[in-house]
């Protein structure tokens, strides 16, 4: 173990800022990896642009060097999935990303068929939970020393993991399922959902609470599964699109370019600058809209309704905006492999920039209007907090973690497409509670509208309609990371020699904030609970997928 | 007494329970209205609640396998308390027919029986929700019924009176001398007891969907059809009378003192008016407030209650009146 590089030096040095050609890997570079041969000898590297370093490894030095990799290099896990060969054999994909601009580490293992597990990364990388249980329950996979081995999103009792090719698993009985038990004197369970009263997506809360403090809180999600990574397989990559795009129905655009730029990558297609833009564009659009039904639900969480009217009346300016160039409210159908299914309006310059411009100025209002209040800003301060250290164990992304003094954005610290052209100014606040994410969340607005002005002037309305780029190859891999309005959108893709996908691996933001609501609550009075959910605002779709 | 003027009593009681059962959902829709346009949004029409009480009316009360006699009757009895308070309260002429009967602490006690009713029921199904939405409201209630007595103590400290006919003949006859600061401060401490009870802002929020953070929503989610009418239409005739007892001891000129005809239509056309004014006033408050923490709503009822003392300890000390 000694040829592991000690923390601050290395993540510098194995992430260039610029990518490395494939063809030139430069030689002082292998010796950096060397300490990787401790673990395992003959470990190919994998070097290609863009892409993050990847590692194959044996199964047996694999929880060893994932560890390594969390504590000595201070990666966090951003993803976690597994796929099925022909053949029996499962492969187990881990992608890493540092904080600070990286290319971030894919491990990937290699379990033959009839293979006992591999060993369970908890109790010591809690981001862990939910990959290590779906895995189980869809792919089969046995986590060796998991504690926790309850479903995650199946209701249901199947003959088999349904991921596993060539099952067609039945509906059987409903799945047990155990909560947490909490006893003692006073201690009572408020079970909440999955049908609630408000029209929102269906999740059940199960509390322990005494008097109105929360003790504990476990959610139970999968309500909404509809097999969306299954339903990729064997479709054609423009299909594709269409269901990256409703994996979490907000965030339509920031899933559909995470799809493409994986296709892409994939495939080795060119895209041009201007699709590029137009794209950036888009996302700005979405995420103005996005925060801002964000804080509008804040406001009105606290019982502040003329707040609420005036974040939904921007949000709604900013949806009318997004149509206007795109044809579509949620930016739906805009966006095909290789660039755009039909160039935007370039005749909505000045009504676009009109639409900027109020809503950068209403959302400056906005704030300070909310946090003059006394009577809302007491709601908000102290609320739901999420501290630094829980939010770093729990890898979360977006918002969340910036509120909660993460300095991490895709934008910046990966840019792909338009942003690799623009500095992104990330917000940030320490105290991780509802304000603090408000303050970012309205921050992010402000910061949109400025991305946005920026992609518009230089020429995001101007792309014409063209032939899309042929691709340079018929199939392979690749990796799409994007910063939705929730935080890191994660797609892994792979084609296969069809032309078709073969394999997709899609993670909403909230995959790795969900648990960050079970965390914040604690210590809560229950009336709070729905402004700590709000603030978050967790996609059940997305989780469930 | 003769036998003209029995029947004459008779119909203007009947006048009272009418004018406050009728007018209750119109004080409803005026909130709402004004709230939506400080949203600027229309709004729904005035008649609404009208509208949505006639719909619930046609229907079918639905009751949870568990629920026992007392879902089914704590509806009537909540809102028969309600309207027993109707005669001793003054509305639009003075004195109430049944006035004598009783005082504003009888009211209080009235008040207190609906809620328990309330709340008893939201407990018999139960469900979490009802239990939770019970714990807040009584808490509310046990927060807000000292202070609603130490008002009355207050208002009725000059008059040497519990009753509301006494305090209002009291106020009419002192003419301006009345409004003193003891009054004033008295009357903004029962504003927060009126915020409190009738379950507004910033204690309770009437327009949430949020089931865990509702506390009198929480309590009635287990109720439909013709039960959950008569519970939103107990809920428009508790604020009826409470926002008429703030306005008629506040502002008590106008309500007639005799039998007269134009004296009693002008005192109706007032109330008209003194309620719709307070129902706007309360919707403006609303809209510019948040619904405060949980159990910050002690800091508010402190409040209530160090006003509503300082007004019996200004009274005592200045004296009112000429």
């Amino acid at each position: 173990m000694s040829g592991i590089p000690m923390e601050g030096d290395v993540p510098a040095t194995i992430a260039p800022s610029a990518p490395v050609p494939p063809s030139a890997p430069s030689p002082g570079r292998k010796e950096e990896f060397d300490w990787v041969g401790s673990f395992a000898p003959s470990i190919p590297i994998g070097d290609d642009a863009g892409r993050p370093w990847r590692l194959e490894l044996p199964s047996e030095r694999w929880k060893e060097v994932t560890l390594t990799l969390d504590r000595a290099l201070h990666h966090r896990l951003a993803s976690f999935w597994a796929e099925h060969w022909t053949d029996g054999a499962s492969r187990l994909h881990t992608l890493w990303m540092g904080d600070a601009s990286c290319r971030g580490i894919h491990l990937i293992t290699v379990l033959p068929a009839g293979n006992a597990g591999v060993p369970s990364l908890l109790p010591e990388i809690p981001a862990a939970l939910y990959f290590e249980r779906e895995m189980r329950e869809m792919y089969g996979v046995e986590f060796l020393g998991a504690a926790d081995r309850r479903p995650l999103l199946l209701h249901y009792q199947h003959s088999g993991p349904p991921m596993r090719p060539g099952t067609s698993p039945p509906r059987d009985a409903r799945a047990p399922f155990a909560f947490p038990i909490t006893e003692g004197e006073g201690i009572y369970e408020i079970p909440v959902g999955p049908v609630h009263a408000g029209i929102i997506e269906p999740g059940h809360f199960r509390f322990q609470v005494v008097g109105e403090q929360i003790l504990n809180l476990e959610v139970r999600l999968g309500y909404t599964h509809k097999a969306t990574e299954k339903r990729f397989e064997g479709r054609s990559p423009s299909l594709g699109v269409l269901l990256a795009e409703s994996v979490s129905g907000d965030s339509s655009v920031a899933g559909a370019v995470a799809f493409l730029e994986a296709v892409e990558q994939a495939l080795g297609i060119e895209v041009s600058r201007s699709a590029q833009l137009s794209r950036g564009l888009l996302l700005e659009l979405e995420r103005m809209a996005f925060l801002l039904g964000d804080v509008a639900g804040i406001a009105l969480d606290v019982g502040y309704a003329a707040g609420a009217a005036q974040a939904n009346f921007l949000r709604e300016r900013s949806y009318e905006g997004l149509e206007m160039v795109g044809g579509s409210r949620l930016g739906r159908g805009t966006l095909a492999p290789g660039g755009l299914a039909r160039p935007l309006a370039s005749d909505m310059g000045t009504p676009l920039a009109e639409t900027l411009a109020l809503v950068a100025r209403g959302n400056e209002e906005l704030l300070e209007h909310l946090l003059s209040r006394p009577s809302v800003v007491d709601r908000l301060r102290g609320t739901g907090e999420v501290r630094t250290d829980v939010a770093r164990a729990l890898a979360l992304v977006g918002p969340a973690a910036r509120a909660s003094g993460l300095d991490r954005d895709v934008r910046r610290d990966r840019p792909y497409g338009a942003y690799r052209e623009v500095a992104v100014r990330v917000a940030g606040e320490r105290a991780g509670d509802v304000e603090a994410r408000l303050k970012v969340k309205v921050a992010e607005i402000a910061e949109a509208c400025r991305l946005a002005s920026e992609f518009q002037r230089a020429g995001a309305l101007d792309s014409a309609k063209a032939p899309p780029p042929l691709p340079a190859r018929s199939a392979g891999d690749g990796l799409g990371v994007v910063e939705a309005p929730r935080g890191e959108f994660l797609i892994w893709v792979s084609v296969g020699e069809e032309g078709t996908l073969r394999r997709v691996h899609v993670r909403d933001p909230s995959y790795l904030n969900w648990p960050a609501i079970e965390y914040a609550v604690k210590g809560n009075i229950v009336p709070d609970f729905p402004l700590c959910n709000k603030s978050l605002n967790l996609s059940y779709s997305g989780f469930d997928r | 007494m003769t036998p003209l003027e029995l029947v004459v009593g008779v119909l203007l009681l009947l006048g009272e329970f009418a004018v406050v059962l009728l007018l209750s959902p119109l004080l409803m829709g005026v909130i709402r209205r004004v709230k939506a346009h400080s949203q600027r949004r229309v709004g729904s029409p005035l008649l609404q609640p009208y509208r949505e009480l006639r719909k619930l009316i046609a229907k079918d009360s639905l009751y949870a396998e568990s629920a026992s006699f007392v879902t089914r009757g704590a509806p009537w009895i909540s809102f028969a308390a309600l309207l027993c308070a109707v005669p001793f309260l003054p509305w639009f002429f003075l004195p109430s027919p049944l006035g004598f009967a009783g005082d504003l602490i009888v009211v209080v006690g009235l008040l207190a029986l609906s809620r328990f009713m309330t709340a008893l029921a939201a407990l018999d199904a139960g469900s979490t929700f009802g239990g939770m939405g019970s714990t807040r409201d009584m808490w509310i209630g046990a927060l807000a019924e000292p202070t609603f007595l130490l008002v009355i103590f207050a208002w009725g400290a000059p008059a040497g009176s519990t009753q509301a006919s006494v305090i209002v003949a009291y106020g009419i006859s002192l003419g301006a001398a009345y409004l003193s600061p003891a009054l004033l401060i008295a009357s903004a401490a029962f504003f927060l007891v009126l915020l409190a009870e009738t379950g507004r802002l910033p204690v309770d929020n009437p327009a949430t969907h949020l089931e865990l953070t509702m506390v009198h929503e929480a309590m009635v989610l287990e109720y439909s059809g013709r039960d959950l009418a008569l519970i939103e239409w107990g809920k428009a005739v508790k604020f009826t009378l409470l926002a008429g007892l703030f306005v008629s001891v506040l502002v008590p000129w106008g309500i007639a003192q005799s039998w007269g005809v134009v004296a009693l239509v002008l005192g109706l056309v007032l109330l008209l008016v003194k309620l719709l004014g307070t129902s706007w006033a309360i919707g403006q408050f609303e809209t510019r407030v948040a619904k405060w923490r949980l159990f910050r709503l002690a800091d508010l009822s402190t409040l209530a209650a160090a006003l509503a003392l300082g007004s019996i300890v200004l009274t005592y000390l200045v004296g009112v009146g000429p």
